[in-house]
């Protein structure tokens, strides 16, 4: 008896989480991936340092900097940002403070020391889509993006990734559609594909590295269709710490 | 020249030590060659050759520094009279006290918001040997300024106890005095002496607004002197009338400046910008200036980035009273500029003033390497000779320039 039981017990049991398997991955449509993708706890502030390589047919340029971060959009919150350059010498000094609101709007000041003051910056589309200090990332691909102004669909999941299409609403969002590979354990996007005109126009790839209860990026690439990669290895990263009001032109100018 | 370079090498050597024991201190640099060739003679136009060293840092916690400071020093080499100059350039300490930044030392300062005409922009002293790169080339100015940040609020007042000149423009860029052939002439220039009454100082506030994607709107006042010398010629005659002698008088006059400027970030990537001065001079009355002695200068522009291309346009005025009507200058200006890559990137000026000349000023860096880049340029005028840039139309240049930075 307990024989046969027990194996029906178990058949029961494997259906009943096939079944509870099955009606999850249903509700797990796109939107509701990039939902989680974009609430993956942040760090509520974040510095980091940054060795940025532009290489392309074999020769290679440089850029170090240092960032801050805080805010979160998906909270309501302003994502402040401060870029600092520290090398190579006839960029080092520059700085770059944006403040993303949660609309989308982004405030960007400039400051380059032979100007000797900042410079408030235009951010329409054009000037979002601009190569970030002559790199393969474009400014939005900095700065991020908006949950709300993309329609997600679900691709399909495979060897722990889901792989998710985000297509803009609007014209003038950079790029005709996105595919995310989002570990589905993590949400964190390991490769994303831009696509523009119905082509591949560039990959990105990160991977991440624990610092606190966070997964935060060890080293983001983007290789661009034409053959350059810009590479961003990050390190000394430090989250949740009080480093002050730095959002600011004096902390920019310092 | 000797004395001189002995005397600022040992104040610049005696501040990039004493700044060095401070605190980690960062020393960068930058070594520039450059060289031209006039395209109306076909003669080569060496420029000055320069190499310059800085030492820089920050007293305490790097994010949050009780003290900064920088010394910079340039030696310049000139190939045409083969003499070498020594010039302390930024040199400076700061104190951070609370909100207020307090520093002494020479230092330039930019105040408004446009990049080429620039009516409020006018303490540092610049260097005009070539007149149409001007804007970009200004001189440190010895001063203690402070700087007041609040909420959205930064209040900039600058004390100047000691005058400095701008370099004048050479020769060629500059046109006759008008003086009578033949007539021995002499020359003086009175250069304002360092004392209390003839201290410069000014001041300007800038409040910043969250609207759209951000508003800058601010105001300036500037008690000085203007860097370039005003000549009077008086001539002597004989009992006929005819010349015997002249007499040019060189003095820099002085200023009281009003201004206005802001900056506004609409939400559609244009950025709109305006500025505007009054000025007066020799004292004169302000509200009811002698002839010659006020002049206002306003300016509007935008920028906004099409396909990748930055524009930027300028349409400044400038009235000058003359006791009449006045006399009115008006030039349009646009600027274009962009990346090609990762190494290259191009910027083109044109100008035109409403007299009918202009110029345009093609220009490409390409970067060999990190901090090593090659820059092209050519400045092309036109015009009638008596007009703004057609006196300039012989002297179109091209030149090109290796700068290594460190």
């Amino acid at each position: 008896m307990n024989d046969t039981r027990f194996p029906l017990r178990r058949a029961a049991a494997a259906v009943a989480l096939f079944l509870g398997a099955a009606s999850l991955a249903r509700a797990q449509d796109g939107g509701e991936v990039m939902g989680k993708y974009y609430r993956v706890p942040k760090p509520r502030t974040e510095s980091m340092a940054m060795a940025m390589t532009i290489s392309k047919n074999g020769s290679a340029l440089n850029r170090s900097m240092t960032t801050w971060t805080a805010g979160d959009n998906a909270k309501g919150e302003v994502e402040r940002k401060v870029i600092k350059f520290s090398a190579p010498g006839d960029i080092a000094g520059s700085g770059f403070l944006t403040a993303k609101k949660v609309d989308g709007s982004t405030e960007s000041q400039l400051w380059l020391p032979a100007l000797g003051r900042v410079r408030r910056l235009s951010s329409g589309a054009s000037d979002q889509d601009s190569a970030f200090f002559g790199s393969d990332f474009t400014n939005r691909d900095i700065s991020g993006f908006i949950e709300s102004d993309f329609s997600y669909s679900l691709l399909g999941e495979e060897g722990g990734h889901y792989s998710v299409s985000a297509v803009p609403k609007k014209p003038g969002m950079g790029y005709e559609r996105i595919v995310y590979s989002i570990d589905a354990k993590t949400y964190l996007a390991d490769r994303v594909d831009y696509y523009k005109a119905g082509k591949l126009l560039k990959t990105q790839e990160l991977s991440y590295v624990q610092a606190g209860p966070y997964l935060v990026p060890a080293r983001n690439s983007m290789k661009s269709a034409s053959g350059s990669i810009t590479v961003i290895d990050i390190s000394s990263q430090k989250v949740d710490q009080e480093f002050g009001d730095v959002f600011n032109e004096r902390f920019l100018k310092q | 020249m000797a004395r001189r370079w002995k005397a600022r090498g040992a104040a610049a050597l005696a501040l990039v030590f004493g700044g060095s024991l401070a605190a980690a201190p960062s020393f960068s640099g930058s070594l520039v060659s450059r060289g031209g060739w006039w395209c109306g003679s076909g003669d080569l136009d060496p420029r000055t050759q320069y190499v310059a060293g800085k030492v820089s840092g920050k007293v305490g916690d790097p994010d949050r520094p009780a003290a900064q400071y920088q010394a910079e020093l340039r030696a310049d080499y000139d190939p045409e009279t083969e003499e070498t100059e020594v010039s302390i350039r930024e040199t400076w300490v700061k104190a951070i006290l609370g909100p207020v930044d307090l520093s002494v030392g020479k230092q330039i300062l930019s105040w408004g918001t446009a990049d080429v005409f620039t009516p409020i922009d006018v303490v540092n002293p610049r260097d005009y040997s070539l007149p149409p790169a001007s804007a970009d080339e200004k001189l440190p100015l010895t001063m203690l300024r402070s700087v007041i940040n609040g909420e959205g609020l930064v209040v900039d007042l600058v004390a100047v106890p000691f005058f400095a000149e701008s370099k004048p423009p050479a020769g060629r860029w500059v046109g006759g005095l008008g003086l009578p052939a033949g007539v021995p002439t002499s020359g003086r220039k009175r250069d304002p002496a360092a004392t209390i009454g003839n201290m410069e100082f000014g001041g300007r506030a800038q409040r910043s607004f969250d609207l759209a994607q951000g508003l800058d709107l601010a105001c300036s006042a500037f008690y000085g002197r203007e860097t370039l010398p005003t000549a009077e010629v008086s001539i002597s005659r004989d009992a006929a009338g005819a010349p015997t002698a002249a007499i040019v008088e060189q003095s820099y006059r002085r200023l009281l400046l009003v201004g206005l400027d802001g900056a506004f970030a609409l939400g559609n990537g244009v950025l709109l910008k305006a500025e505007g001065s009054y000025s007066t001079f020799d004292r004169t009355d302000f509200l009811a200036p002698r002839s010659g002695c006020a002049s206002t200068e306003a300016l509007g522009g935008w920028e906004y980035t099409v396909l990748g291309v930055k524009t930027i346009g300028e349409y400044d005025a400038q009235w000058t009273n003359d006791g009449g009507s006045g006399s009115w200058a008006r030039t349009a200006l646009i600027v274009l500029s962009g990346d090609v890559g990762s190494r290259t990137s191009y910027k083109l000026t044109a100008a035109w003033d409403l007299d009918g000349s202009g110029f345009l000023v093609p220009q490409a860096t390409y970067t060999i390497a990190d901090g090593l880049a090659v820059e092209g340029r050519a400045y092309a005028f036109w015009g009638l000779a008596s007009t703004k840039y057609g006196e300039w139309k012989d002297d179109d240049v091209v030149e090109a320039t290796v700068k290594y930075s460190f």
